[in-house]
């Protein structure tokens, strides 16, 4: 890369000045760049509306949003030679397109990257740069940093949404030609399907077609000069330009002067063999006063008047051999390498945050807050306590919901049928007996609902009639005909039950009692149509 | 009135042969010209839904043909007015009085067509007729002719541009009846009738034959008041009224009258069912007609894909009958 040939002003500006310098550079391009891209996007268009199957013909558009990406590397083969004033042609792109896409064309399609909407940033990374794996990560995190993948993420939407219009538009403008004149609707190719084989079919495709091939590389260029600018921020082109043009300058009038030249030569020495300014601050060892840990001179031999007798000199007997010992006489001289302290460290430092707040927040400068762990704790658990406060707000309708799916099996066999209980054993084992019985004592609605309520009971357990408890004396009928039309009920079982159900209802909802001896002919004709179904 | 068994039996018989008559006409249908010929024997009126072309108009011309009935047909419209409906009074120049022209609402049947595409001015005026029995004109009442019955129509499709009845006034309807579409075989049978021999597609109900005299239905309509109604049914019947107020699903219930033309009903159905007393299964039988249309299912439940029919089977299933 020789910066000497750079067609741009490369200097770090704002990243929507970056942008526009795409367009700005597109412009300049737009023949190359766009001939280019049709030249593939087209043939990629055409190879899809023929090979795609009639029935997927309304989503062959996505796989053409799916290859864009390589296609972008031509628009970006091309502006990245035009930037160092290397003018390609569509041939030599088209030629060169193939061999763009060796690195990496696989990743790129693969995982998330196509939906990535900031991937424009990134192309330059896997295509110019060729990198790879951690280091196109390391790359790619550094280039988006300070919001420049922010900007290209949202240069993305905008592009997006201008495609979306552009492709709307355009159905819209045929489907107010294509429309009835009596109703003209822009949105007839919407809502309409279409017969196979029909040429609406195409018009997704067509209008991706028209629409990427026009925002495409917009978006493109836009990105690869955010790209360019985010480089000449980070490794100060601007300024590599200047000290070269500089450079230049001087070295034309060095050559001419080789005086000057030995001069800067010597000057470049001299800065050289400088120590570094903090290697100058630092105070020599050996310069050093010999100081132990309490400030006191080591090895203090300074002389003392002559001993008053040998109780001094036991004492200082034994102040030297205690000076010599480990704790009076180490002398340390350590060289370390400190970060200076900010003005916000000192600020921080010299008014420290409450001992509550330590005590709660723990080491600020900590990986794991415990307020963080708390925090998710708490998070969790409302969001367990919203489910469940949903669930039972909604509870209502979770019952329904079971219950219709309960529903849909046949309902169960009931105890009580219109009140009467017909479980087996709630009856007694002569039932005729006992309901003439009732009949002779006068209580003719005992008699009679026995009766009726031991048929239903032989229906629901012998004969498996399915009977709900809701049933009314019509429902259990119409159970029986049922059965019998399906061949599990006798016919003269059913006529019984029939003739009983009608004299049923006669006694209890118009109190009309049938006569002693038709009374009698019923019984005895009970054991016969039903009693007998065990 | 006395009301005999004697009485019962001919009413049934008269009812009956009603009903086989409109079957003439009428191919199919039979769980909408049994509803319908029972709200005419309690004197109630009709609210008719179906898809256009099921036999709404023939079966009216056809019940009001059984009984020698005038029949009348409004087509209600946007731009209908009250007095297109009731009549008006207008100044005789000859006389110098004010003479007043009857409406079409003077008849013994009103089909009122596509009732929900007039404005509410119009509606309520209809409405407060059926309820009333009377027109006021210029400050004079008119009573109108027994047996009255209106039958009005609502199609379900094509809603936009109608004025849905309120609630209050989908009360004043005794019934609806939901008329779906026909059967294979009814289908083909009506066919065949409709296009043998025949020129146009205009309904004939030359084979519907004139059973009774006007009076007589009203006569039937005393009968069927006296249609006994033990106490356990009518428990049962106002259970299932108030079941509906707090019933899952459903957000209005029925109010009071609902219970009230659930037994009107009733009686005129046990009558057609030949019986003089209600039984649990009459009031079952009618409960759908009667209070599809006045019970507002929630909107949790219409999401659910759930409608007014749904809901109330589920309740006439899980709701005990009578303890006899």
């Amino acid at each position: 890369m020789n910066l000497d040939q750079l067609q741009i002003d490369a200097r770090p500006r704002p990243y929507w000045q970056a942008i526009d310098l795409g367009m700005a550079l597109l412009r300049r391009h737009a023949r190359t760049v766009y001939l280019s891209w049709w030249a593939i996007w087209a043939t990629l268009a055409g190879l899809l509306a023929l090979l795609t199957p009639q029935d997927w013909l309304m989503w062959n558009w996505l796989v053409l949003w799916w290859l864009r990406p390589l296609i972008e590397r031509s628009t970006i083969f091309i502006l990245s030679r035009a930037v160092f004033n290397e003018e390609v042609g569509v041939r030599d792109t088209l030629r060169a397109w193939p061999a763009q896409l060796r690195l990496g064309w696989l990743r790129t399609l693969t995982w998330w990257r196509p939906i990535v909407i900031g991937r424009g940033l990134w192309q330059p990374v896997w295509q110019l740069e060729g990198a790879r794996g951690q280091f196109a990560s390391q790359r790619r995190r550094v280039l988006g940093a300070r919001g420049a993948y922010g900007s290209a993420a949202w240069y993305g939407v905008i592009c997006a949404h201008f495609e979306f219009v552009l492709q709307f538009a355009l159905i819209s403008l045929l489907g107010i030609f294509l429309s009835d004149p009596d109703s003209i609707t822009p949105f007839l190719l919407l809502q309409d399907e279409f017969a196979p084989g029909s040429w609406e079919n195409h018009l997704p495709l067509f209008t991706y077609l028209l629409s990427g091939g026009i925002m495409g590389p917009i978006y493109t260029a836009g990105c690869f000069t955010l790209y360019l600018n985010r480089r000449a921020e980070l490794e100060g082109w601007d300024i590599e330009i200047t000290l070269r043009k500089l450079a230049h300058r001087r070295s034309s009038q060095l050559l001419a002067s080789g005086k000057a030249a030995a001069t800067l030569l010597l000057a470049c020495l001299c800065w050289l063999a400088l120590p570094a300014p903090e290697a100058q601050a630092a105070p020599d060892c050996s310069q050093l006063p010999k100081t132990n840990k309490y400030g006191m001179p080591v090895r203090a031999t300074a002389s003392r008047p002559a001993s008053q007798g040998s109780a001094q000199t036991a004492i200082r007997a034994d102040i030297d051999r205690l000076a010599a010992g480990p704790e009076f006489s180490v002398w340390e001289c350590r060289e370390t390498w400190q970060a200076k302290k900010t003005v916000e460290d000192k600020e921080r430092e010299a008014d420290p945050p409450p001992k509550w707040l330590q005590d709660l927040f723990g080491d600020f400068d900590g990986p794991n807050l415990p307020v963080a762990e708390i925090l998710k704790v708490t998070f969790i658990t409302l969001l367990v306590l919203l489910v469940a406060w949903l669930l039972f707000r909604n509870r209502a309708l979770l019952g329904r919901l079971l219950e219709t799916r309960d529903k849909d099996p046949q309902p169960t066999p009931a105890h009580e049928i219109c009140g009467l209980d017909i479980r087996p054993e709630s009856l007694p084992d002569d039932v005729p007996s006992s309901v003439l019985r009732l009949w002779r004592d006068g209580q003719r609605r005992a008699a009679l609902a026995l009766l009726y309520r031991a048929s239903l009971s032989r229906l629901a357990h012998a004969q498996q009639l399915e009977l709900a408890a809701g049933f009314t004396e019509g429902d259990c009928l119409a159970v029986a005909r049922q059965a019998q039309q399906r061949g599990t009920l006798r016919a003269a079982t059913l006529e019984f039950f029939t003739e009983l159900t009608r004299h049923w209802q006669a006694a209890a909802y118009a109190d009309r009692w049938l006569d002693d001896e038709r009374f009698s002919s019923l019984c005895r004709s009970w054991r016969a149509s039903i009693g007998d179904e065990r | 009135m006395s009301v005999s068994p004697e009485h019962f039996t001919q009413a049934t018989e008269i009812a009956q042969r009603l009903q086989a008559e409109i079957g003439r006409a009428v191919v199919g249908q039979s769980d909408a010209v049994r509803a319908t010929l029972a709200s005419l024997i309690a004197g109630g009126h009709v609210l008719l839904e179906g898809m256009p072309g099921l036999g709404k108009t023939l079966l009216v011309k056809a019940l009001a043909k059984t009984f020698a009935g005038q029949f009348a047909r409004i087509q209600f419209t946007p731009d209908l007015m009250p007095a297109d409906v009731v009549g008006h009074a207008v100044f005789d120049l000859k006389n110098q009085t004010f003479a007043v022209r009857k409406g079409p609402i003077f008849t013994h049947l009103l089909l009122a067509d596509e009732i929900n595409r007039a404005p509410a001015k119009t509606q309520s005026a209809l409405l407060e007729v059926m309820q009333e029995r009377q027109v006021t004109i210029e400050g004079e009442s008119h009573p109108l002719e027994a047996p009255y019955m209106v039958l009005a129509t609502q199609n379900p499709i094509e809603q936009e541009g109608t004025y849905p009845l309120p609630e209050a006034q989908l009360d004043r309807f005794l019934v609806k009846v939901m008329m779906d579409y026909p059967s294979a075989d009814e289908e083909l049978a009506l066919a065949r009738l409709t296009t043998q021999n025949r020129v146009g597609d205009g309904l004939d109900v030359a084979a519907v034959n004139t059973v009774i005299k006007p009076e007589t239905v009203v006569t039937l309509q005393q009968v069927a008041a006296h249609v006994r109604v033990d106490e356990q049914v009518l428990d049962y019947t106002v259970r299932i009224v108030r079941a509906t107020r707090d019933w899952p699903g459903i957000g209005i219930g029925a109010g009071p009258r609902g219970g009230i033309a659930l037994v009107r009903l009733a009686r005129a159905w046990a009558l057609l069912e030949g019986r003089d007393f209600v039984t649990p299964d009459d009031i079952k039988h009618c409960a759908l007609p009667v209070l599809r249309h006045r019970v507002a299912i929630t909107p949790e439940a219409e999401l659910e894909g759930l409608d007014a029919d749904r809901l109330l089977r589920g309740l006439l299933e899980q709701l005990p009958a009578p303890r006899a």
